[in-house]
């Protein structure tokens, strides 16, 4: 299961994810992160999440590359241990850093 | 009576087609499966020293995890381990185009980091395209000189237990997933090796596994399973994470494509270098 929920003021979206996000998810959490409601600044918020697979981190690197094509900032925020990890080892924050993005705790 | 009846046999024919649809779909994915089950796991390469083997069982009917061998100079062998974004046919699809990449890459590289740089130009369009990206770790193993190089594109190291039976943490290798970002470049670490060391690469399936109460498989739990094992063949040692794996998903469905690789180390070629030594030659 999924939920992502939108919480947008002073022109940032957040999104907070919790749940799962895998090959089973990501179709909603595509859904739900359609809308970036004109916002200049997208946070993505992991504290609620449990765990997320290659499909999952394929949907938050979409969801970077169109913040990244329609000029708005981007930050990952609350990623557990095991999260972090996983994220560093394949390259997200690299990735994240390239584009102008932000990684915080 | 007549339109009634027209209405009948047109929904029988519906069926009909949709029936046909099914068994084509069913059978070409069959033969898709034989096609990936048998360029993976193919025949072992023989080293002249130790042993190399590996084998990929897919979550679905095909899957996305890679794994492969390509033959150097000098008795030397590349390895290369990879997990494809995703599972099933479309990552299977891509399975192929990283091992056609690998393959011709492999051939004109120096050494792992080369031939992962060369991957990532070859691939990066066409993955950014898909919005799909591929983990790979690659190696180059010299039985001669028993130097283990590697490099990684978002791929986790494998496990090395030392023939003490000690596991060693091997220099890190960063690196971005193939298709993260557009001309990287990867560097190679080595380390040297010594007989009856053992190098275990593998993809997340086997750590990322779950029982029933939803605890995860992890690195806890290979590691000791390694080091029981180590001293058995390759082969063995397949076995024995296979059945390990089964016994702790408590008969689950298979969550996710597992792969291992598993290179034991023999004593040192002596023979192919005094072979291959200029000064033999006339």
């Amino acid at each position: 299961m999924l939920d992502v929920k939108r919480t947008y003021k002073d022109m940032e979206l957040i999104l907070a994810i919790s749940g799962i996000l895998d090959y089973s998810t990501v179709q909603e959490f595509n859904r739900q992160t359609e809308s970036l409601q004109d916002a200049d600044k997208v946070i993505l918020d992991f504290s609620e999440m449990e765990f997320l697979d290659s499909t999952g981190i394929g949907v938050v690197l979409d969801l970077l590359h169109r913040t990244f094509e329609n000029e708005i900032a981007f930050e990952i925020t609350g990623l557990n241990e095991v999260a972090r990890e996983v994220f560093d080892t394949v390259g997200v924050f690299e990735i994240v850093n390239a584009m102008g993005g932000r990684v915080t705790s | 009576m007549r339109f009634r009846n027209e209405i009948y046999q047109n929904h029988e024919k519906g069926v009909t087609a949709m029936d046909e649809m099914d068994a084509t779909l069913k059978r070409e994915i069959h033969l898709a499966r034989n096609i990936q089950m048998k360029l993976l796991n193919g025949a072992k390469p023989k080293l002249p020293s130790g042993e190399v083997s590996g084998v990929s069982i897919p979550a679905r009917l095909i899957g996305g995890d890679y794994f492969d061998f390509y033959p150097l100079t000098n008795g030397k062998i590349r390895i290369i381990i990879g997990d494809v974004m995703g599972k099933g046919i479309p990552a299977a699809m891509l399975m192929i185009l990283t091992r056609g990449a690998f393959r011709s890459a492999a051939e004109a590289t120096k050494g792992p980091g080369e031939t992962l740089t060369a991957m990532n130009n070859a691939l990066y369009s066409d993955l950014r395209t898909l919005g799909s990206f591929v983990t790979v770790f690659c190696a180059d193993w010299d039985p001669n000189a028993q130097i283990f190089t590697y490099a990684s594109g978002g791929h986790n190291l494998p496990v090395i237990i030392r023939r003490n039976f000690e596991p060693l943490e091997p220099p890190a290798a960063k690196g971005v997933m193939l298709g993260g970002l557009p001309d990287q470049i990867y560097k190679d670490e080595r380390i040297n090796l010594e007989e009856d060391d053992f190098v275990f690469f593998y993809t997340d399936g086997i750590v990322e596994a779950q029982n029933r109460e939803g605890a995860m498989f992890k690195h806890d739990r290979l590691v000791p399973l390694l080091i029981e094992n180590c001293h058995k063949s390759a082969s063995e040692i397949e076995v024995g994470i296979e059945k390990a794996l089964s016994a702790f998903t408590e008969g689950l469905p298979q969550k996710d494509d597992i792969t291992m690789v598993i290179l034991k180390v023999g004593p040192e070629c002596t023979e192919i270098a005094s072979y291959n030594s200029p000064l033999m030659s006339s």
